[in-house]
């Protein structure tokens, strides 16, 4: 029931859309009608049909106007359909009478032009009111039958009239059997994009809760890894202080201790910091801000930083910076965290060895790119380790974690922050013969990478 | 004569550990737990530079660095904030705001102790 009225108002839309139409369509052939027959009939009897005509369409108008003003809902169309309907058979024996008024002229060709004029009108109208079949109805069959009645029962026979009354009757129901299949397709069309725009709505609602669901994670991970870090940051620092006063008081064991604990405690750190980076960049909420930096001073501000991270497995930091280095245009927060990544990276692969940043400048697609290079006397990697270095899930898997600790996430959120700046990453490396990782940046972030968000 | 520095922090253990290993340094230290007292002492005494966290209930660190910056006596004084991580973006502000440095929690002692000797 619900879902009929609902049809009926797709129905009543289409309906009110051909109205007009409609509505010119028939005064142009009233037009054409009057025009044609000129003097053939008494003028009174013209125009009281043309009156007559008007008259219905001005009905017509005032309902095109009631229907754009109130729009159509489930309470008012049935009450527009019907009044349609009324429309439609007044509409209708108004062109019924048409053929029994040139009758009058007693001359064939007049006659059969009125046959020709309604046969047209009861076409077309099939464009304009078969949406609603019983509309189309109301209007054919007081247009068409009577002059079938015409002829059959109050007519005497003429040859005439006998084969006209047949190609009549063969082109009523020829008529009604199309109106129907175009009723039916109009009717299949309405169920059809309905149940389109559900499942359109369907997926945009799913899309939504998605979305949804996935920002709710990020917020979570983003407040979990800040209640995480408060105290970590305490662990951290405590020990620290152990550290330094007791191995000025000379207690060394206790200052290993306390060591081995800040260790620990800034792998966590790094861990979480990996795990909030990568949810930040899945959720595209990593902002790039390009600024003004000069590299020389951004390394040697970090120099501190790694070589605390190296001290730890005994290795040498060597620095070297071309003398054409200077200021680039990227983001100082990314480029840092990328070049720290890279470095604790071979610090844990690396043990009494050295490991040597190399920022070079290199011409790479005709663009001046600065390239930071990282080669470590460690471990190395074979191929296989290679390829699965930037996955983050797939790092989980290797051996390598048990024994070294894990690369962890870095090199993951490494490769898209790099990406993120407009640049590449590469590694070169031999089981044994250390690693080689370098990571050029344009210097200047291409515009359409600028203020973008990793997605 | 040591630089006397104000560690503002709404976390106790993060005030104390960075005052006792500020004074390690030998820097003179007072601390403050909220951006009001903080502002309430700037406008007591003199220091010489201001460590501020962001993320502090009532007056957080952007309220209380807009303020400072609105007073004459605490306009010129340098102040570097404490951020984590994912404040990155905040930092972004605080600099806008007139912030002058920010560090990374944890503290790199050393790296700590440069970025505030460039503006003693």
């Amino acid at each position: 029931m619900q879902a009929s009225r609902i049809n009926l108002i797709e129905q009543a839309g289409r309906l009110k859309e051909q109205a007009i139409g409609a509505l010119v369509a028939t005064l142009v052939v009233v037009g054409y009608v009057v025009y044609f027959i000129d003097d053939q009939i008494e003028p009174v009897k013209v125009y009281t049909w043309v009156a007559a005509v008007l008259a219905v369409n001005v009905y017509l108008v005032v309902w095109i106007v009631f229907i754009y003003r109130t729009g159509i809902t489930l309470d008012n169309v049935r009450a527009y359909v019907i009044t349609y309907q009324l429309e439609a058979v007044a509409h209708g024996f108004s062109w019924g009478y048409l053929p029994f008024m040139l009758a009058q002229s007693h001359d064939i060709n007049t006659q059969l032009f009125s046959y020709y004029v309604i046969c047209s009108m009861a076409a077309g109208a099939i464009a304009t009111t078969a949406m609603i079949y019983r509309i189309y109805i109301s209007y054919m069959l007081p247009m068409m039958l009577p002059i079938i009645i015409d002829q059959v029962f109050f007519t005497e026979a003429q040859i005439f009239a006998g084969s006209t009354t047949g190609l009549l009757m063969i082109y009523i129901v020829a008529m009604l059997m199309l109106s129907y299949r175009h009723y039916e397709s109009v009717l299949k069309s309405i169920v059809f994009s309905r149940r389109n725009d559900e499942l359109v709505n369907d997926l945009r609602q799913e899309y939504e809760r998605a979305e949804e669901a996935s920002q709710a994670k990020s917020r979570f991970l983003a407040n979990m890894s800040h209640e995480l870090r408060t105290p970590l940051n305490a662990v951290i620092g405590y020990s620290e202080i152990i550290e330094e006063e007791a191995s000025e008081s000379g207690a060394e064991t206790i200052a290993a201790d306390a060591e081995k604990i800040r260790i620990s405690g800034k792998h966590l750190l790094s861990l979480i910091d990996d795990v909030l980076n990568l949810s930040r960049l899945d959720a595209g909420k990593v902002i790039v801000s390009c600024n003004a930096l000069d590299v020389r001073s951004m390394v040697e501000e970090l120099k501190p930083v790694m070589e605390d991270f190296l001290q730890h497995n005994n290795n040498k930091l060597e620095i070297y910076i071309s003398d054409d280095i200077n200021i680039i245009t990227s983001d100082h927060h990314l480029l840092e965290k990328i070049i720290l990544n890279l470095i604790s990276n071979s610090a844990k692969f690396t043990k009494n060895g050295q490991v040597r940043l190399r920022v070079i400048s290199e011409l790479r697609n005709d663009i001046n790119n600065v390239c930071f290079i990282i080669e470590d006397t460690g471990i190395g990697m074979d191929k296989k380790q290679q390829e699965v270095l930037f996955d983050a899930f797939r790092q989980a898997d290797e051996s390598s974690t048990r024994k070294y600790g894990g690369m962890g996430l870095g090199m993951a959120v490494s490769q898209k922050f790099v990406q993120l700046l407009g640049g590449t990453i590469e590694v070169e490396s031999e089981p044994g013969n250390g690693s080689n990782i370098s990571v050029c940046l344009p210097h200047i972030i291409p515009v359409e990478w600028k203020d973008a968000s990793y997605s | 004569m040591s630089s006397t520095v104000l560690v503002v922090d709404d976390n106790e253990m993060n005030r104390d550990v960075l005052s006792r290993r500020l004074q390690r340094e030998g820097y003179v230290v007072s601390t403050a737990e909220d951006g009001s007292k903080a502002l309430s002492m700037l406008s007591k005494e003199k220091y010489d530079i201001v460590l501020l966290d962001i993320m502090m209930p009532d007056m957080d660190g952007f309220e209380t660095l807009r303020n400072m910056r609105t007073e004459a006596s605490s306009k010129e004084i340098p102040v570097i904030m404490l951020t984590s991580v994912n404040e990155m973006d905040d930092v972004k502000k605080c600099i806008g705001l007139g912030a002058n440095d920010y560090v990374l929690k944890p503290y790199n002692m050393d790296d700590l102790k440069r970025r505030m000797e460039k503006f003693l």
